[in-house]
């Protein structure tokens, strides 16, 4: 069972050292043996314990990452909602705008049937990417 | 309706409850705790946000959009632009640090953010009141496709879909869940898009003509006493006497009492109420209302349009992060990158399905009109094909349709008692998978006793009010929690309060009546005041309270925001509530870091 196995690395690691051990006809090749995933072997060098012990210095490194992540969803979601809180308005004080035909559909159809989901989808990139390298930045500053 | 639509509608759904229960057993073989709770942490994005697409698209989405649009026009599409974005509202300030935040459930946020074991007692509550308030509506929507399609009883169709996902989950688990949730995903697109393609070929293909043929359909009968709000004036024709009650305008003369109709045609002007008996004739609709131009305009409806749109807009936007079955999906992506990459392909699934519901709207202008009159605008997506179309092809769409209803109900019903089920059995019960099975059963049970003693209202608008309570209590919490230190245990807890009280309490004085127009708004939307008082309840205690600000905040918000290669996150450890003995080695056995746990007062 999968799952059994997953949940247990010296099941994995023991079957990983017979195989080792024992000499496979035709395949003479040592068999790299790995213990434990990548993240656990990662190295503790004196940026990273400072993050973690909450020094000055990694204090100041969080509160920059946080105010980093923060500022850009506030931006990008202060421009969905610009967008999206502009509409009822515009379709309020100009109430010919409902009228308006764009390739044989009624503007407000349009806008809010199909063309809302590309821009939200827009979005959404833009805040993966930026949060992203944000993130990228912090761990290289973090681990060197 | 003739026999072999029921049966071909029948078959239908019976085959897609019968894969649910097939596709759940795939998952059938995780046993521990872990698997059966979070299906151990290990869904792909993809397969993920297939299944919280799946999920989350609920009859309110599959029925209610193209009821609403029939209805109130171009101002029904704020629902599902709502619905999409408040995925962007959770992936912009929530979904990245709720996941690394190891927290399973909206209580388990709660307790590990603030280290309060009473604040986690009154989130509990809360996803149970929300999970609730979500259930009745699919199960009435149940009752609705299935009456409608067979000619059964209200009561059978939400009979049927709370037994079938009680049993699911008792049997499954969450590992079964993800699999069936993804596949009803797709299922419901296709059960949506094909019909929608194959009338947009046939409008094509015939003229004007053949659509004026509509009227020709055999008279239909009120299954139940009907009340009818004309929202854009229309004339009917009743074939024979008709007695009825009114309020308003008919025939050019104001009426408030009963009337007796001759047979004949009757102009009913707008804002006016007809009440029908059971058993009366439905009038047919001559002038049909899809040419009025008010339709095809926003902002036409209700007394404080321009209010109620915002309202409804706020609710939906901040409500989508505080549903508690959303929640529990994203607990099953890997890390915190993996949760962005999910709820990414998440939006580009939902605005791929809600292109479908807006086009079945606007054609069931043309060929149900006559749903205006009986007010069950919500049958729209399920009589469009047969009513479109003659012959098996209508008949073949029309079963497509009722099952992907089906799915939406089992798959929503499912998240929402997997949920509530989580909660009760961690928090009320000593949390062992057999309390989860139990827990289950009163998941399960309540909201459908509920469903069948309440009254119907509108899919969309019920489900509206679960987004509008989520919005105003957990919305705050979540947002708050992650990204102000400030945040106090007592500071939560009076906001949940206030913001979630304020809200639910909203339902009561609706339901009474009797209330000015501009009182009567906010009440019905009431996202748009609930939602800034628990935001300001909770600055303004937390400000209060400053000494109850966690010793470890730092720590905390380190886990949340720090990236994930850093491996600062840290899980649940499923079975650590209660005494759940057999599970717990399991759990402990090397997949989780220890020693960050906030300490407890």
């Amino acid at each position: 069972m999968s799952s059994e196995t997953a949940a247990d690395p010296w099941a994995s690691a023991q079957a990983a050292a017979q195989a080792a051990m024992t000499p496979q006809p035709g395949r003479g090749k040592r068999v790299r043996v790995v213990l434990a995933e990548r993240r656990r072997t990662r190295r503790v060098v004196r940026t990273l314990a400072d993050v973690e012990e909450q020094t000055a210095q990694g204090e100041e490194l969080m509160r920059r990452l946080m105010r980093d992540q923060l500022s850009l969803a506030i931006r990008l979601g202060g421009l969905t909602v610009v967008v999206l809180g502009s509409l009822p308005l515009a379709f309020a004080l100009v109430p010919s705008l409902g009228g308006v035909d764009v390739l044989g559909l009624r503007l407000p159809w349009l806008l809010l049937g199909v063309a809302v989901y590309p821009f939200l989808l827009a979005v959404a990139w833009s805040y993966n990417r930026n949060a992203e390298r944000y993130e990228q930045e912090f761990a290289e500053m973090a681990e060197n | 309706m003739q026999p072999s639509f029921v049966s071909f509608s029948v078959l239908a759904i019976l085959v897609v409850a019968l894969l649910t229960v097939v596709v759940g057993t795939f998952g059938m073989r995780s046993r521990s705790t872990s698997d059966f709770l979070v299906a151990s942490r290990a869904v792909g994005p993809r397969l993920n946000a297939a299944a919280i697409s799946g999920e989350y698209l609920s009859a309110a989405s599959f029925l209610g959009i193209a009821g609403l649009v029939l209805k109130d026009g171009v101002d029904a599409l704020w629902y599902p632009v709502g619905f999409t974005a408040g995925y962007l509202a959770l992936l912009l300030f929530v979904a990245a640090p709720l996941r690394r935040s190891g927290a399973y459930t909206l209580p388990d946020f709660a307790e590990a953010r603030l280290g309060s074991l009473w604040l986690r007692r009154i989130a509990t509550v809360l996803v149970v009141i929300i999970g609730w308030l979500y259930l009745v509506p699919q199960l009435q929507g149940a009752g609705l496709t299935l009456a409608t399609v067979t000619g059964y009883p209200l009561w059978v169709g939400a009979a049927v879909v709370s037994v079938i996902v009680t049993l699911n989950v008792i049997t499954g688990g969450m590992r079964s869940i993800t699999f069936v949730q993804a596949f009803q995903y797709w299922l419901k697109l296709t059960a949506l898009a094909v019909p929608v393609f194959v009338l947009l070929i046939h409008l094509a293909a015939t003229d004007a003509e053949s659509r004026s043929s509509l009227g020709a359909d055999p008279p239909r009968f009120f299954t139940a006493d009907t009340s009818v709000d004309v929202e854009t004036g229309v004339t009917l024709r009743v074939d024979t006497p008709t007695s009825l009650v009114a309020t308003g305008e008919v025939d050019g003369r104001s009426v408030d009492g009963p009337l007796d109709w001759v047979a004949g045609e009757h102009e009913v002007a707008e804002g006016t109420e007809l009440r029908f008996t059971a058993d009366s004739r439905v009038p047919a609709v001559t002038s049909s209302p899809v040419d009025d131009e008010s339709w095809l305009r926003p902002l036409s409806g209700g007394e404080f349009p321009l209010y109620q749109t915002y309202s409804l807009v706020l609710g939906l936007l901040l409500g989508t992060m505080g549903l508690p079955h959303v929640l529990v999906r994203f607990y099953t992506n890997p890390n915190g990158a993996a949760t962005r990459a999910t709820t990414f392909v998440v939006l580009a699934l939902l605005g791929l399905f809600y292109l479908f519901p807006t086009v079945a709207g606007l054609l069931a202008g043309l060929y149900v009109p006559q749903l205006l009159i009986t007010g069950t605008t919500d049958a729209a997506v399920l009589l469009l094909p047969g009513q479109a179309l003659s012959g098996w092809l209508g008949q073949l769409l029309g079963a497509l349709v009722a099952a992907g209803a089906f799915a939406a109900f089992l798959s929503t019903s499912s998240g929402l008692v997997v949920s509530v089920a989580g909660v009760m059995s961690t928090d009320m019960l000593p949390g062992r998978v057999r309390d989860f099975r139990v827990a289950t059963v009163v998941a399960g049970s309540i909201p459908l006793a509920f469903a069948l003693a309440a009254s119907s209202l509108d899919l969309s608008q019920s489900v509206g009010l679960a987004f509008a309570v989520a919005a105003s209590s957990f919305c705050p919490l979540l947002v708050l929690g992650i990204w102000w230190r400030g945040l106090t245990d007592v500071g939560a807890a009076a906001g949940l309060l206030v913001g979630g009280g304020l809200s639910v309490a909203s339902v009561l004085p609706v339901a009474i009546g009797g209330l000015s127009p501009a009182v009567e708004a906010v009440l019905a939307q009431p996202a748009m005041v609930t939602v800034p008082a628990a935001f300001a309840t909770m600055v303004l205690v937390s400000l209060r309270t400053r000494d109850r600000v966690p010793a470890d905040v730092a720590r905390i918000l380190l886990r949340l925001h720090a990236p994930d290669r850093l491996g600062f996150a840290q899980d649940r450890e499923v079975a650590r509530f209660g005494t759940a003995p057999a599970a717990t080695p399991r759990v402990r056995r090397g997949r989780h870091r220890r020693g960050l746990r906030p300490v407890r007062r």
